[in-house]
This record gives C-alpha cells, sequence and structure tokens, in this order.
C-alpha cells in the first residue's frame, strides 16, 4: 500500500502538467468502443421468446418480416402532454429511440429559472419563452431526423377530432386535473361496437408519468381495458388543509403564519387583485406579513424559501426521477408501437429515498368508475335535499367533481354552459329533489373535470 | 419569477450542505455511452462541481488518440455549431453518430478531429455553465493504469486554471466519484480494484437491451448517512424517558388539573403532549399491582400489555369533554403510543456504533511520520473520521444516559394554543441544545485524548462545525452506513473461471475486510428474494435476467465480443446454448442452485433457454430508454453518495424493460 502510495506520488513530482503518462496498453484488441453494439432496430429485426403477444398484458402481435414493427413506428404520430420535467426527457427518449419521426407537444406554460435545472432543453436565455416552442426547437435543431410540432396552450383547447390523430400519448402532466381530463378524453375516444366490444382501432394507448422528490409512477392506460387514472384518483388525495380558525386564532407553525399573510391579509389588504406567486414585490410581502405575524407569537422558520414552497404548494423535484420515469413511460410507448416486447402491467411504482423499492403491479379497474365503466352509481337521499345539496355533494365526495351539470332522462335541470341556459335552469338549484324527479330516477351529470364523460346516478328517496 | 435561484426545487430536498458537498465533487465518467453521459447530465444539471470523461478513440485513429492521450486531460473544447446539430441518428444525446465524429470540428487544420470525450464533454458543459468540464482520450480502456490515473486525479485534479493548485489550499478537498459506463469485466475488475484500495466510491452502469443495471461499490471502509432523511419519523417526545426532562416537566406543570378545566376552549387547546403526561398520572392510580411511588429514582408503570394500552386510551377518551369537539383529545388518542414508545437508540443504530472504535479511530486519526511530507492522506477519508468521531462521543453520551440519543428538539404540530406550542417547543430545543453541547464536549475530550496519544504529531480531523453537529445530533437515531463487498471480489465467485480474473493479482483478493461476513449476508438475502418473485409472471423477476447479463459477461471473457454478433440463426442459438450454460453455472456458483424457484424458471432449459436466446437477440444492444432509466437511478444514487443524505441501495439495482419490472439485489 504504501510503496504502491510512493510510486503515484514520484510520478505526480515528475509531471508538473496535467499531463497523464500514456498507460501501457497490455492488449492487442482493438479500443472496445469500436465494437459495434445493436439498436433498438436491432430487436425490432429479431424475433422474441418474450414478444408482446406472449406477455401478460398482449395488446398486438410482433412481426419481424418486411421491417414491419419499424413502419408502424415511423409513421406514428405520437403525442406529449407537457414539456416540463417530465416532457423535456420524453421528448429526447423519442428522438434518440431513432425509430419515431412525428409528435406533437402541448404545453401551456413559460419557462422560469427554477426549471432548469432538470429541464434540459431550456438554457438562461429562454426563460419567460414557451417550454412547448423552446423544447420542440432544440429537439428538431439537434435532430433532424424529427419533426416535432408544438402547441402552446392548454389541452382543453383540442377536440376528439384532435386527439384521434394519435397512435400512442405520453402523459407527463404535474397536476391531477390535468390528467384527469386528458384520460377523459382518451378513454371517450374508444367506440363500441353492436356486441358493445371496444373496437381496437379507437383504443389509444395512455402512458402516465408522475414525479415527487425522489419517488415517481409509470403507468400503461389501455383505455376501457385497463384501469384508468381515474380509477386511482384516491392515490391522488387533496392534502388536508389546515382549520381557518388555526391559521386565524392559534398559529403554531411558520405554515399557519404564512398561510394567515397569504389567505387572510392579503384578500383584507387588496381585495381587488389576486395575489401574483410569480412576482417577486408580491411574493416579498406574503413573507414580511407572515414573518411579522410569526415574531408577535414567537415562531421562528418562517423564510422567504418556505413562503413560497407554502404558497405555490411547491412540489421538490430533481433530474434523476424525471430521467427514470420517463425512460419507463417512452419504453412502453416504443413497446406498443412496435409490439417488440412485452407491456407494462399495468404500473410500475418507484420510491429512490431509503434504497429503492420498487413495485410492478396490476391496477384494478376500480368497478364503479365513472370515466372506464358504465356503473350506475345509486344515493338514497332525503325528498327534500336541494339539487344545490346534490351538486356539493358531487363536488365534495369520492367523485370530486368541479362543476357539475344535471339531466334526467325527461329535461335539463341545471346547465352551466351556454349561459342563456344556466340561467333558465339556475332556479332549480334551491328547489328540493321531489319536485324535480322521481324517486329512483336515472339521472345524468357531466363535468368538464373528466371532458365529455358522464356519470349516470340514480337517486331513490329515503 | 420569484426566485432567482435554479436549484430551488432540489434545495427543498437536500438543502445548502448537500448542495455545497455536489459542488465539491468530481464526477470520473469511463465511457461515453448512452448510460454513462445519461448519468452524467443528470448530475451536471443539479451542479455537480466538475466532470472529466475518459473515452478511448476510434478504432480508425488509434494514432490520434494516442497523440490525445500524450497531452492528458483537456479542458472542455469550444462548441460550435455542429456539434448541436446531429447528422445521423444517434442513440446518444451528447454524442453523435459516429460518422459524425469523425468529420468533426477542426481545431486550427481541417484534418483534426475531436474525440468522443471531447464531444460529449461539450455537449454536456453546455447544459450548466456552472459545472466544469474535461475530458481525456486514451488508446483503450482496456489495459488502461487505472492506479496511475486515479492516484493523478486525487493528488493534482484538473482545474480550470483560474487559481493555481498552490492557491486553492482554502477550499475542501474535493471528492472524487467514478462511474464506469457499459465497460465489459476487463475494464471494471480492475478500476474496482483500484478505487476499493483509494476508498474512492464507484458506480458501475450497464445497458443491454432492454435490460439494465447499477451497482454500487462503496468507498471504504464503509459509506457514512448521518442524514437518512427516513420518512414516518417518530416523534422524539420522551414521555418514557423517567424522569422526565427538567424543561418538560416545568412546561407540564404549567397546566392545570384539566378535570378541573372550566374553560372549554383551554380545555380543547392543551396540547396532546400535556393531556397524555396527565392521563399517564391517573392511569397509575389506577393500576393496583404497582401503586404509587413518590421516589423519583424509582421509574414508575407504564403502560405495558395491550389490556393496559386500551385502558389507557380509554381513559384519555373518558377525559374528554366532548370528543367530537376537542381535535386535541382526538390526537391524544390516535398518539397514545407515544407515552410508552421507547426513545432508546436502536438495534440499528447500536450495530453502527459496533463498527466504531476508539484505539482504531485514535490510531488512523494521527498523521504518521510516512504522510507528513506530501499527501497529508489518512488511509480512512477525512469525512469518515469526522463522522467516527460524532459516533464514538455518541457513543459515550449513551452510556451516560442509559442509551438515549441527544433529544431531537423538534416537536410535531398538535392541536394547542400558541403560547403554550411555543413554550412546550422551546423547553424541547433547549434541552436538544444542552445535549448537543455534551456531545460537542465529548468530542472535543476525544480529540484531546488522541493529541495525548499522537506524540505530538497532528490530526486529519478536527472538531467539526456547529451545523455539522447539529445535523448529526437531530439524526442520531437514523445514523447508517453502507458497506458494499468489491465488485471485482464479487465476480470471482461468480465466474471464478473468467480469464479476466488473471489481470488481477492473486494477492488482490486477500484480506477484503469484512467480505465472508457480507458475502454470507448476501447469500440468505438472495435466498430470500427466490421467495418474493414478480407475481405476475414469475419469469420476469430481475434477478433472473441480471444472472443472463453476467452470463453475458462470462461470453465475453471467453470470446472478446458479445453473443448474437451474427444474425444467422444458427449462429444465435450456438451462442445461446452457451450462454445458458454460463447461466447455469453462475446460478449454481451464487448458491441458487437447490431453489425451487431457480429449478423452475432456469436449470428448467426449456424455460430457462428462453431467457438466453432473449439476451443473445440483443447484441448488447444500446437502448436509449433503457441507458435512461440506468442514467436516472445511478445518478440519484450518485447524490446520495456525494451528499451523505438518504439511504444508496445495497448493491446493484436491476431494471427488466420486458415488462418494466425492477428489484435491488446482492449477488
Ligand atoms: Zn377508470
Amino acid at each position: 500500500m504504501t510503496s504502491q502510495k510512493r510510486s503515484a506520488l514520484e510520478m505526480t513530482n515528475s509531471s508538473p502538467t496535467n499531463a497523464l503518462p500514456i498507460p501501457q496498453d497490455t492488449t492487442s484488441r482493438p479500443p472496445l468502443s469500436g465494437r459495434q453494439r445493436g439498436s433498438l432496430k436491432t430487436l425490432l429485426t429479431r424475433s422474441s421468446p418474450f414478444a408482446n403477444e406472449t406477455g401478460s398484458l398482449p395488446i398486438g402481435e410482433f412481426d419481424t418480416s418486411n421491417g414491419g414493427s419499424q413502419h408502424a413506428t415511423s409513421t406514428a404520430k405520437i403525442l406529449v402532454v407537457g414539456a416540463g420535467g417530465l416532457g423535456c426527457e420524453i421528448l429526447k427518449d423519442l428522438a434518440m429511440s431513432c425509430v419515431v419521426r412525428d409528435i406533437v407537444v402541448i404545453d401551456l406554460d413559460t419557462i422560469d429559472v427554477t426549471n432548469l435545472n432538470r429541464q434540459f432543453l431550456f438554457r438562461s436565455k429562454d426563460v419567460g419563452h414557451s417550454k412547448a416552442e423552446v423544447a420542440a426547437k432544440f429537439i428538431n435543431e439537434r435532430c433532424p431526423w424529427m419533426n416535432v410540432e408544438f402547441y402552446h396552450g392548454k389541452i382543453q383547447d383540442k377536440d376528439a377530432e384532435f386527439y384521434r390523430q394519435f397512435k400512442v400519448v405520453i402523459s407527463g402532466l404535474d397536476n391531477v386535473e390535468a390528467r384527469r381530463w386528458l384520460n377523459g378524453m382518451i378513454n371517450n375516444l374508444v367506440e363500441f361496437d353492436e356486441d358493445g366490444d371496444p373496437n381496437p382501432e379507437t383504443i389509444i394507448p395512455l402512458v402516465d408519468g408522475g414525479t415527487e422528490g425522489f419517488s415517481g409512477q409509470s403507468r400503461l392506460i389501455l383505455p376501457r381495458i385497463t384501469s384508468c387514472f381515474e380509477c386511482s384518483l384516491d392515490a391522488f388525495a387533496p392534502t388536508a388543509a389546515v382549520p381557518l380558525c388555526t391559521i386565524a386564532e392559534t398559529p403554531r407553525i411558520p405554515e399557519h403564519c404564512i398561510a394567515y399573510a397569504y389567505v387572510l391579509q392579503w384578500a383584507k389588504e387588496f381585495p381587488d387583485r389576486k395575489l401574483d406567486t410569480d412576482s417577486p414585490a408580491d411574493m416579498k410581502w406574503v413573507y414580511e406579513k407572515a414573518l411579522e405575524r410569526a415574531n408577535q407569537f414567537g415562531i421562528g422558520g418562517v423564510t422567504y424559501m418556505l413562503t413560497m414552497g407554502v404558497v405555490k404548494n411547491i412540489i421538490p423535484a430533481v433530474a434523476s426521477t424525471n430521467a427514470i420515469v420517463s425512460a419507463v413511460c417512452v419504453n412502453e410507448a416504443m413497446k406498443v408501437l412496435s409490439f417488440c416486447s412485452q407491456s407494462l402491467n399495468t404500473y410500475m411504482m418507484y420510491m429512490g429515498s431509503e434504497g429503492i423499492h420498487s413495485h410492478t403491479f396490476v391496477y384494478e379497474q376500480k368497478s364503479t368508475c365513472p370515466v372506464c365503466t358504465t356503473h350506475v352509481h345509486r344515493m338514497a337521499l332525503s325528498p327534500s335535499t336541494t339539487l344545490n345539496a346534490l351538486l356539493q355533494q358531487l363536488c365534495e365526495g369520492e367523485f370530486r367533481l368541479k362543476s357539475p351539470s344535471v339531466t334526467s332522462s325527461s329535461k335539463t335541470l341545471y346547465m352551466r354552459k351556454p349561459a342563456a341556459l344556466e340561467k333558465a335552469t339556475k332556479g332549480n338549484l334551491d328547489k328540493p329533489l321531489n319536485e324535480l324527479i322521481n324517486s329512483g330516477e336515472e339521472l345524468t351529470i357531466t363535468d368538464p373535470v373528466f371532458h365529455d364523460t358522464s356519470l349516470q346516478l340514480i337517486v331513490t328517496f329515503e | 419569477m420569484a426566485t432567482t435561484d435554479k436549484y430551488d426545487r432540489q434545495l427543498r430536498l437536500w438543502g445548502a450542505s448537500g448542495q455545497r458537498a455536489l459542488g465539491n465533487t468530481m464526477v470520473v465518467l469511463l465511457g461515453s455511452s448512452a448510460c454513462g453521459t445519461e448519468t452524467l447530465k443528470n448530475l451536471v444539471l443539479p451542479g455537480v462541481g466538475s466532470f472529466l470523461v475518459v473515452d478511448d478513440g476510434d478504432e480508425a485513429s488509434s494514432s490520434e488518440a494516442a497523440d490525445a492521450a500524450a497531452q492528458g486531460v483537456q479542458k472542455c473544447p469550444e462548441l460550435d455549431s455542429s456539434m448541436l446539430q446531429f447528422g445521423e441518428q444517434s442513440s446518444n444525446f451528447f454524442l453523435p453518430a459516429p460518422s459524425k465524429v469523425a468529420t468533426g470540428g477542426d481545431d486550427g487544420n481541417n484534418n483534426k478531429k475531436l474525440s468522443k470525450a471531447a464531444i460529449s464533454c461539450a455537449l454536456l458543459s453546455e447544459l450548466n455553465p456552472d459545472v466544469l468540464g474535461f475530458h481525456y482520450t486514451v488508446p483503450s480502456l482496456e489495459g488502461l493504469d487505472y492506479s496511475a490515473l486515479l492516484e493523478k486525479i486525487k493528488q493534482d485534479p484538473p482545474s480550470d486554471g483560474s487559481s493555481s493548485s498552490a492557491t486553492t489550499t482554502t477550499t475542501l478537498p474535493q471528492k472524487i466519484l467514478v462511474i464506469a459506463a457499459d465497460q465489459p469485466s476487463t475494464v471494471t475488475l480492475p478500476l474496482s480494484y483500484e478505487c476499493h484500495n483509494r476508498s474512492i466510491p464507484l458506480l458501475v452502469v450497464r445497458s443491454y437491451g432492454l435490460l439494465g443495471y447499477a451497482r454500487i461499490q462503496t468507498a471504504t471502509p464503509y459509506h457514512c448517512i448521518t442524514e437518512a432523511k427516513k420518512s414516518n419519523r417518530i416523534p422524539d417526545l420522551r414521555l418514557s424517558a423517567w424522569p422526565l426532562f427538567e424543561g418538560l416537566k416545568n412546561v407540564a406543570s404549567t397546566v392545570s388539573n384539566l378535570d378541573e378545566m372550566d374553560d372549554t376552549k383551554d380545555h380543547s387547546h392543551v396540547p396532546f403532549v400535556i393531556v397524555l403526561l396527565q392521563a399517564l398520572d391517573k392511569w397509575r392510580g389506577t393500576v393496583v399491582s404497582a401503586p404509587f411511588n413518590p421516589d423519583p429514582a424509582v421509574r414508575p408503570r407504564y403502560p405495558e400489555t395491550f389490556q393496559e394500552k386500551e385502558d389507557f386510551r380509554k381513559l384519555v377518551k373518558g377525559m374528554a369533554k366532548n370528543l367530537n369537539n376537542e381535535i386535541n383529545f382526538e390526537e391524544s388518542i390516535r398518539e397514545a403510543h407515544l407515552t410508552w414508545v421507547d426513545g432508546r437508540v436502536s438495534d440499528e443504530v447500536k450495530e453502527v456504533l459496533d463498527r466504531v472504535d476508539e484505539k482504531e479511530f485514535f490510531a488512523s486519526a494521527v498523521k504518521s511520520e510516512m504522510d507528513v511530507e506530501g499527501s497529508a492522506t489518512s488511509s480512512v477519508p477525512a469525512h469518515v473520521l469526522q463522522f467516527q468521531l460524532l459516533a464514538l462521543a455518541l457513543k459515550r453520551f449513551l452510556k451516560q444516559n442509559d442509551d438515549y440519543p441527544p433529544l431531537e428538539g423538534k416537536i410535531p404540530d398538535m392541536t394547542s394554543d400558541t403560547a403554550r406550542f411555543v413554550a412546550l417547543q422551546e423547553a424541547y430545543q433547549k434541552q436538544a441544545e444542552q445535549d448537543r453541547a455534551t456531545i460537542c464536549e465529548i468530542a472535543k475530550a476525544l480529540l484531546d485524548e488522541c493529541k495525548q496519544a499522537s506524540n505530538g504529531c497532528d490530526l486529519h480531523v478536527s472538531i467539526p462545525s456547529d451545523d455539522e453537529i447539529v445535523t448529526f445530533c437531530k439524526n442520531a437515531r437514523y445514523l447508517r452506513i453502507l458497506e458494499t463487498r468489491p465488485l471485482f471480489a464479487e465476480y470471482k465467485v461468480q465466474d471464478p473461471a473468467s480469464p479476466t480474473l488473471s489481470i488481477l493479482k492473486p494477492t488482490s483478493f486477500e484480506n477484503i475486510p469484512n467480505f465472508d461476513t457480507i458475502q454470507a449476508d448476501a447469500r440468505d438475502d438472495l435466498q430470500s428474494a427466490m421467495f418474493d418473485p414478480y407475481e405476475t409472471d414469475p419469469i420476469q423477476t430481475p434477478l433472473l435476467w441480471w444472472i443472463a447479463l453476467r452470463a453475458c459477461d462470462a461470453f465475453y471473457d471467453r470470446h472478446e465480443h458479445y453473443p448474437g454478433k451474427h444474425e444467422q440463426e444458427l449462429a444465435l442459438e450456438s451462442d445461446a446454448n452457451e450462454v445458458y450454460k454460463f447461466m447455469t453455472q453462475i446460478a449454481t456458483n451464487l448458491g441458487l442452485s437447490e431453489c425451487d424457484f431457480i429449478k423452475e424458471h432456469l436449470l428448467d432449459s426449456s424455460k430457462g433457454k428462453d431467457l438466453a436466446r432473449e439476451v443473445v437477440r440483443y447484441d448488447e444492444a444500446e437502448i436509449h430508454n433503457i441507458a435512461a432509466v440506468v442514467g436516472g437511478v445511478a445518478s440519484q444514487e450518485a447524490v446520495k453518495l456525494i451528499t451523505g443524505q438518504y439511504v444508496p441501495f445495497d448493491d446493484t439495482y436491476v431494471y427488466n424493460g420486458i415488462a418494466s419490472t425492477a428489484g435491488v439485489y446482492r449477488f
């Protein structure tokens, strides 16, 4: 050990520059990198004992003849939803697969400086520009074999016709509401034949990824065949809010003081202006007020960073987790396009804080899922319950609706849009149900939260 | 934007100290394959200090590679626009396809080509201006003198020249992490040996068709984890420590008897900590077997049996005036277990502490005459000595304190009025500060003793900063160390007949501390892993596929190429037969041949051979998605190894991209 160290030191001393001694090459072999490695194309042309049809979730048959599957991938149009942490990775992964070409990417966001630690298609000069546009441009420039189109806007701006053109949809969204809407849309595209079986041509696989800190998940959704995003809504439960009275009367931790400043004090001070969480001036105001309140109560720990975190509900994000989840998603997309290997069945969880816990399992379809099943829900209510109270219940209960509209078999009970219809049906809101429907009548509930999906509900009177 | 810090989203995970550790690290990447550049990308983005890409030249230009090698480590080349646009399809986002490399940028004269290491260095550097990139091209990574390479990097790390090495005395010694990407055993084994000898952590990453793995080799003697960042930490309330610490007793005494409290609002705002303490007194009064003893030296009774615990909860419930409106009582019932939970250190922490010894520490902390001139290194790295010093202080502290570690000093949020909550918090904080001061004193005493034994020599270790002591004490209940077996030694177990082993001196395999113990543990783990197959489709259990991959290594060791090179049906089948033969040998060498699971899915040739056929099909394919998964996993582990935060896996992560299953094993 010591003599080894010695000789190394002598070497250092005798070479004052950064030059390393030329290592002795003891082999006569050519350098390793000269070796030709296979590629995804190799896999597409060689048969496999583990082709897609052999797996536990068979989707299609693998065909190596005439470069068959390569034709399928190169002509397929792929939708990437989100050009953020996951989106940047997904676009790169697709380009580097070398077997696809046509992509559309959608994102409504613009680039923020806090994106730069992981959204690697953006540089500081891009801050403030459209994520979708800059990402598409980056990929098209570095990878001339790609054709990435972009849309800078909301996914809700696009109609069924738009979504129908894709062979696979990969979603890298960071919020539950957008994921619900997209899931509803893709599920709704499925058409059924006379026997009630889904027409395979209309099933567009949806690959969905999500991350939080060192954890994440990837899943494959085959609309109307596997479970869908809505089936797992309970796993994305909103965090319980701190009661207002605690914030107002008995604050204990810095978060309570921050909530006081941005919920109560802001509204009082600026009744006509919404807090702009992207404005340094606004955020500084909140921070200072929170600090003031904390000092008054002897509570420590209010910092600007924490204020930002609480107000914007910031979820920590790192490059590594995004890379893992995205690559798993794109790997699934490649397989459902080419059938060159088996498919993920259906959910992969990744937890990286304490070692790595990884779990792949079949996420079962929820038999009462309003999006991917035709289940008719039942509710027993007092006949004097108002229509408004019923709608309230639909928003706060397991369905977590946002703005439901209701029709019965015979008439429209309440419609949010268009305005004229809203005006005409508004009067029903305060009426008790027994004035509007009969016990046991089936209602159809629609809500923009999951696109055009409707929920069938039979209300019986107690 | 309301913050200008581009690292905001990650600072929320590893904080300023983690970020400093990252910035103080140089990552050395051997091999610029997609798996390697993807790993590095995820370290350059969050701001690792610097990186060095080492790769060999192209076959065609081996003379140029030799020229480049003679020039040694180079600074990142200037970006030119041709680098930013790949002409042909590539599966590596930071390296164009070979033909592009051959016609790459020029350097004054047009026939000068940039090497793979140079181009990937430039494209990776472009991601983050905070990070310094270097590259080094060698004739071949096989046969490279890794001893000289690592020693050189350790002694004289490349710098950007803005500060000469003579004036960098104020900066901390730079840490090194080595990553070997997609390298055969002829590279990984000697590298693993040299890293092991120099206490340098090593990550071996591999993407192979639809399969991939990452292997961690920790730096010797072990990787220290001060901040395990465990989720679901149990609040350190010390309700079952007797006697209660002074501060807590004082706050508790300010609250009058709950049963006599008339003000309902007040009653519903007494924090659960105090409710539980009062309930405990009350409960003791009801226990006939242990009548109240006023002597404070005698530890009183706590609920022990299931029945006693149930009775206690019932008693708490009975103390509420109106349970529906008293959230503090709801919390008291929910958190009742904190009344009797043992606050002493766990067996896991004791195991960690068993690994540190005062005598050994004294020996390694003293600078010997030998290394005074020059290197000033000890065989135990400085950060490990620092960890050992605090661990030894903790050991003495535990002895004095009935195995109770320093108080964490943080209480969970709980329903309470502000004043009582703040007072409670202050009491815990104050006691924690006191405990920290004690730890600090013990550490100082240890250093003094060490000095006295050192015959006037300097020490490799000094008293840690206040921040470090705070962090250590707050996390004392969750201290961990991780020690893996060196890869080269593990390989010998798996494929003892491999010709590659002859590169290493036979003496290399002697004196690997703890190898046999860890090896025996690993065997047990692996056997029990057999009982946890991927249920949906057992053949997709990752560990079977790892054996198939190791068989491909065995194939390479004998043929100097990987299986599946020739596309003809007969050639593929013949390769599959040979790979399958290696698979059965490796399974046997791993001690798995008697496991039913292995018998059924691998040793049964009708099934096992399909695994071989599949890996032969791959022709060692580089598939970007797999490279990116492995690169993501490896970079996440690298952050853990660099920061000492979170817990790295032990020691091999395997990803199976066929059915998207993954597992962590020790082979
Ligand atoms: Zn569903």
